[in-house]
């Protein structure tokens, strides 16, 4: 070997086409799954059993749930944000970025009154929380 | 739900009704003011652990979205046990029986499929990166183990059988980034359409199972074991290749896009 190795999305320069602020989030997600997920992993995987409860109240303190809604908590982020916090969540393991994507696309997107679907209903939405 | 505090699951596949929900059976009938929501739903991500469910239903009034909160009388959640894959997500199947529900928790202003397809539209977009990042993990393993592992007196890395495997990886991850970012760019501009997010996720699910399949291979026996993290991507990867939306289907809605039919109806 002459020359040291290059990452698969830095020989991409993917860096180049990201903002500093999608940056700063894909990185805060990455050492999240560090630190919390991969320590972990093989062994949730292997027993099929994962702290659901805990995980999600952590992965809401991160901030990744309906990251890219706005309002009732939500942190109206970009959608290539969102899309770089799901690659991160995945590269820890499909199943956690399965719970996210259930949590913030499909759940909470229904009820959210920013989107059309469901209608603005903030009465309804308050009586859920976050809902 | 935003902090974390409440989980909430998603219903709209059924054991006989997956690529084609618009047959599906779960149905709710209006008692008075109220909903009455019978059925059940299968393959269902975080059902055991919800505290609400957004449940789709046949009404008289079309297909129908209803928003039920985990313990009401006759819901009743069984996980699903024996999985291969996905055995780090809690998946279960819904059961309704004689679940009654008061007229607010219908959702307003959406019947038809419309309404669960557009939040599918939403999961997909992140299934489109999510994949990739699976992929990634896989071919940096790969490439790290290949370094260091050496047969006939030299790294694995060093032969061109090798480095041929690498270079398309890398050239198959790098165009899913590349097109993922581009739909991430249109979908900012409120500009990505639906036939459009097919492509990302067609595209990147079945190349990420690629990746991890030839990243297995590379690792040898370790690539078999929870040591490493590949057999796990490799293996829940199956599940996101078939979750929303099959790889035919999306082949067909690109198929309808270019063609103008519809082969599936």
């Amino acid at each position: 070997m002459t020359r040291p190795p290059q990452s698969p999305f830095g020989l991409f320069a993917i860096d180049h086409l990201l903002s500093e602020e999608e940056r700063a989030i894909r990185d805060v997600v990455r050492e999240f799954v560090d630190s919390e997920i991969r320590p972990h992993i093989a062994d949730w995987f292997e027993e099929g059993k994962i702290p659901a409860r805990e995980l999600a109240k952590d992965l809401g303190t991160l901030g990744v749930l309906g990251m890219h809604l706005e309002g009732y908590g939500c942190q109206g982020t970009s959608a290539v944000a969102y899309g770089l916090a799901c690659l991160e969540l995945e590269a820890g393991d499909s199943g956690i970025r399965s719970l996210v994507s259930v949590q913030g696309s499909l759940a909470m997107y229904v009820r959210h009154p920013r989107v059309r679907l469901g209608g603005a209903e903030a009465g309804v939405a308050a009586a859920h929380g976050c809902w | 739900m935003a902090a974390g505090d409440a989980i909430g699951c998603f219903g709209l596949t059924e054991a006989d009704f997956g690529s084609n929900p618009s047959g599906m059976r779960t149905h709710a009938r209006r008692d008075g003011e109220d909903w009455v929501l019978e059925g059940s739903k299968m393959w269902i991500t975080n059902g055991n652990v919800a505290d609400v469910a957004v449940v789709w239903a046949q009404t008289d009034d079309r297909i129908r979205g209803f928003v039920v909160p985990t313990d009401t009388p006759g819901f009743q959640a069984n996980e699903i046990h024996k999985k291969m894959s996905l055995r780090a997500s809690v998946t279960s199947e819904l059961v309704f029986d004689g679940v009654r529900l008061p007229a607010d928790v219908v959702l307003p202003e959406v019947s038809g499929l419309r309404g669960p397809l557009s939040c599918l539209n939403e999961a997909r977009f992140g299934i489109v990166f999510g994949t990739l990042g699976a992929a990634r993990d896989c071919l940096e393993t790969a490439i790290n183990y290949s370094i260091d592992r050496e047969q006939f007196d030299k790294p694995i890395a060093a032969f061109q059988l090798t480095q041929k495997k690498f270079a398309d990886m890398a050239l198959e991850l790098g165009k899913g980034m590349l097109l993922a970012l581009h739909l991430g760019r249109l979908k900012d501009e409120h500009l990505v359409r639906p036939e459009q997010v097919s492509l990302g996720k067609l595209n990147n699910a079945r190349e990420a199972l690629a990746i991890a399949r030839e990243c297995r291979g590379i690792l040898g026996g370790n690539g078999i074991t929870l040591e490493y993290p590949i057999i796990r991507h490799m293996n829940n990867l199956e599940s996101v290749f078939t979750y929303e939306g099959t790889n035919e289907m999306h082949t067909l809605v690109v198929g309808e896009a270019l063609t103008g039919i519809a082969a599936y109806r």
